[in-house]
Formats: structure tokens, sequence, C-alpha cells
């Protein structure tokens, strides 16, 4: 598996097991020739808010924002007002 | 269908609950794996609108209309899942803005529909739950993403349903079922409380039986919101159609070029020979880049799906794993919770997202480039041509349980996932069907903004 794919891995935050990873290598051979198809225009334009859809955008006011209740209702774990992970600071 | 359903309750010759109870039955006996949960609120909803009448109080455009959700849109109060054991028991804590639109005009929310998860997937055998069957047949896929919702509408387990499409997920299903789909100008509706995949891409859209029912749902959930940056408010303009003499129908060389080989090709080909008989005028375009699109797709959409997909993280809402590190909390809940297909896309976001990732030719930005090429190709197209008329896949439902390879997957989207780069209205209406009676769909683009002219052809197309 080459280094990229080792690296993207690790970045996705997802276990392969090794058999699992030669078949994501073979899989991944037939995908990236088949993005590769798309080219490109060969223009390097900055991606601007047009391109990505952006209508009006809205005023940049504050606002009440989701009860704390609400925003834990499906916390699987959680203590008063806050989510519980585990243990980051030794 | 819909207006005669409404006279029904309006003139007080049914009441809401005795007309949506039929559908609720068929939701419950349904054997096609297209409903994942009937929602008990619909006993209150239909009450509602029962005591309204009774008042004499104004009604809503859908009032009594059952309505089912594709499993991403959230309805507060309720389960959505987007098909995902990641987000299993998950209940919305508020609704999404279309649902809020639907229940404002007395419609009835009666169930969540089944899809392939994450809205990845163009056949619908990615679910968590398992996959959907045809309507038509259950040996046979009923196409997605949007899969439960297309077969809900076909088998009348209601009168409308929502989906999203991010590459022909609402129009695909809806060929393969034989029944109208639309997909609205990119903006058209909102997104807020749809479960983000490809956000730049995607819209909530509207599967039904009747291309009047499809227009009147959608006009509906259209609208600009204020929690959706994207959405806009619609330009107005007329919709200049005085019938098919004179209208000029867009045939895509590309994409014509394409479908030669297909078995459906003849069909196609009689179609608009028919219209040219009728007085249309058939207009040979080209839009150089097209048939990239589905390409230049696979490479945009998983980067935005690796970025939106970060969130589920085993913390905040869904399933979590118990770890010992938040490290190890993070990969064994994704893990877990994603399925093959999801995981696939998630890792060819994140190597598209890197600068220059080793032995690729192209990065993130300069897809978006070609994205943006594509979409400008379509605009200069739409300067010669009224509409263009293409087939929504390249034929009828493939069978269950066939090895499908990923790429060939992939390539189920070539026919509609151009409107989706190029922000294009777009609806996929029946066309005629195979020797076994398995569907087909015909799909009527036009420019941005244009439903009304799209709805119109499609009208006529109908007939």
């Amino acid at each position: 598996m080459r280094k990229s794919m080792e690296q993207v891995i690790g970045m996705s935050k997802i276990y392969f097991n090794d058999e699992q990873r030669v078949k994501l290598d073979k899989e991944f051979k037939g995908i990236l020739k088949f993005v590769d198809e798309g080219g490109t225009t060969g223009e390097h334009r900055a991606i601007s808010g047009i391109i990505l859809g952006l209508g009006d955008l809205a005023e940049d006011v504050p606002r009440p924002s989701m009860p704390i209740e609400e925003v834990l209702m499906n916390a699987p774990r959680k203590r008063g007002r806050y989510f519980v992970v585990p243990q980051v600071v030794e | 269908m819909i207006k005669e359903y409404i006279y029904k309750i309006k003139s007080k010759q049914i009441t809401v609950t005795e007309a949506v109870k039929p559908f609720i039955e068929k939701c419950k006996a349904d054997k096609k794996g297209a409903i994942l949960e009937v929602f008990d609120s619909w006993k209150e909803l239909a009450k509602g609108v029962d005591e309204k009448i009774q008042k004499g109080e104004p009604l809503g455009r859908l009032a009594g209309v059952p309505i089912i959700l594709k499993d991403n849109i959230l309805y507060k109060g309720h389960r959505a899942g987007a098909a995902s054991k990641i987000l299993d028991g998950f209940i919305a804590p508020y609704s999404a803005t279309v649902v809020k639109k639907l229940l404002a005009e007395d419609a009835i929310i009666i169930a969540r529909a089944d899809m392939d998860e994450f809205a990845m997937g163009g056949i619908g055998r990615y679910a968590y739950q398992g996959p959907t069957k045809n309507a038509h047949s259950d040996n046979h896929h009923a196409g997605g993403s949007s899969s439960g919702s297309a077969v809900s509408v076909a088998l009348d387990y209601c009168l409308a349903s929502l989906g999203s499409d991010t590459a022909g997920s609402v129009r695909y299903p809806a060929a393969l079922n034989g029944i109208v789909g639309v997909k609205p100008t990119y903006g058209a509706v909102s997104r807020y409380g749809a479960v983000a995949f490809g956000s730049n891409l995607e819209q909530i859209g509207v599967f039904a039986k009747t291309i009047t029912d499809t227009k009147l749902v959608l006009d509906v959930i259209s609208g600009k919101c204020e929690f959706d940056a994207t959405s806009k408010r619609p330009p107005i303009q007329a919709a200049k159609f005085d019938g098919l003499e004179g209208l000029r129908i867009g045939r895509v060389k590309e994409l014509y070029e394409a479908f030669l080989d297909s078995p459906f090709a003849p069909l196609y080909d009689g179609i608009l020979d028919n219209l040219k008989k009728a007085g249309a005028k058939i207009v040979d375009i080209s839009i150089p880049n097209v048939t990239k699109s589905i390409n230049c797709y696979y490479a945009l959409a998983p980067t935005q799906a690796a970025s939106n997909l970060a969130r589920f993280d085993g913390v905040r809402y869904g399933r979590s794993v118990d770890a010992d590190t938040l490290a190890e909390l993070y990969e064994k809940t994704r893990s877990e919770g994603f399925g093959t297909e999801v995981k696939r896309r998630i890792l060819l976001g994140n190597l598209m997202l890197s600068a220059r990732p080793e032995g690729r030719e192209f990065n993130e930005k300069e897809i978006s480039n070609m994205k943006h090429q594509i979409a400008t190709e379509f605009t200069s197209a739409f300067k010669k041509v009224d509409v263009m008329i293409m087939p929504t896949g390249a034929g009828t439902a493939p069978q269950i349980g066939q090895p499908i390879d990923p790429v060939d997957d992939y390539l189920v989207d070539l026919f509609t996932v151009p409107a989706n780069l190029s922000g294009s209205p777009a609806v996929s209406i029946p066309c005629g069907a195979d020797e076994n009676g398995m569907p087909l769909g015909l799909q009527i683009v036009t420019d941005l903004w244009n439903e009304e002219l799209m709805f119109k052809i499609a009208e006529v197309l109908s007939v």
C-alpha cells in the first residue's frame, strides 16, 4: 500500500485490517484511474463563492442557540452541561 | 391525485384520519424494505387538521396529504439515521426547513424511508437496514440513493415523498420505479436539517406520481431560508412555452453517443422523432466536458463527504463505542458505525483533499475548476436550446445479488450528475418499460430557475 493511502487512513480515523487494506489498495487503483479521467481545465482559479453556490449571506448577528438539553439529548455520554470523553490530559 | 384527495377532505366526504389510515396500513405491510419506521405522530397531525375542518378554519395547500421522508431529513422528536449504524437511535432535536414547510401546509408526515447510507450509492443497496427492492420486482434494486422514498410513492404508501439528489438520487430511483422525481435548481430548496453529504451538489427533491403533484409539493418546500446561506430567492421569470411548435430541444452529442449502445436507444430516438413531428426542433449541441461530470463528481463529492462526516465521532450523537483514549473512541466508533461504501468515500475524499497526493494528477481545487467549467458549458448551451432531453439512466433496474464493481456502480449516475454540477433543475418522468415491465425514465433539464418551463414540457410529454 502506498504511503499516501496509509496517511489517509490515519486521517480518516477508520481502522482497516491487513486483509481490508489489500482489498482497498486494489479497489482504489480503479477508482483513482476513473477519477483522473475527469481531467482539469488546466487553469488555477481561486474557488469563489459563486462556484460553491453561495447565495445571499446572512447578516452576522448573534442569536440564541439551541438549548443545552437539546444539544446533549443524543450524546452517548454526558454529565450536567457537558459531553464526556475519555481522559485527554494526564 | 392530490387535488382530488384534498377535495374529498375539504368537502367532508372523509376525515383526514380515515383518509390517511389506508396509507399507514400499506406502510406497515411493506415487504420491500422501503419503510424504516411509521411515525405514530401521524394520528395527532391528522386530528389537528380534522379539527381545523370542523372549526371551518382555512386549510393548507397539502391538507391531510400523507408524505414520507427520506431517512436523512430531520423531523423534531423523531428518529432519523441516514440509514447508518452510526446514527442508530438518533432523535432529531429540530426539524428541517422542508419539514416545517410541509407541516405549515397541513401535510401529514407518516414515515421515514430507506436509503443508501448517507445517500452514498446509486442502486439502493447500501442501507444499514438492508437494500430496498424495486416496486415492480423483488429481484431488482430500487435505485438509489432515495430508494425507499421512490418505492413508497410507486406502491401508494403515500401521495408524495421527499428525497435528496446529489448525483441523481431522486431522478434515478424515480425512473427505475416508474414515477416522477425532480431535483430543483441548486439553492431552490433549503438544505437545513438534511444530513449533509455533498453540500454544493445536493438538493432536496420530490417524488410523486404526476407532474402536478410533484410541482405542488416542490412549490411548498421551496424558498429562501435564513438557516441555509446557499438557498436563494428565485429570479422572477415567465416561462415562455406555447406548446411544442418551435421549441428547441437539445440533444447533447456526448451523452447521446454514450447511450448509443443501449438496447433502449431506439426508444429515446422514437420520443425525439415524435417531438420533431409535433413541431419541436431537435438541436444537436455539444457540452464538451459533460461526460467528465461523473469523474469530476467522484473527486468532488467525497471531499465534501470526508469533511461533513468528520462530525460523527462517538462524542456528540449517535453510536459510540467504549474506548480508553479519545483517538481510540473516534477510530472504533467510525470503524464500526460506517458501512463499506461510506468508508471508501471518506478515504477517497481525504486523498483528494491532500495538497498534491502521491501519484495523483489533480487535487480538489483543480477538480472544482472543472465543475465551474461544466456549469459554464451548460449556460452556453442554454443560449442555443430551451430544454435538454436525455435518458435518466442507461437501462432498467439492476438485479439484486449481482456483484458490482465500485466504478460500475458510480457510472449509473452518468446521465444525472451533470445537472448537479451545473445546478440545473431536472425532472425524470416515466417513458416506457422493458420486455419484463421494468420502467425507464426520461430526463428533462432546463436552465437555472426555469422549473416552470421544465414542468410544462414534462406535462406535455407525460400525456
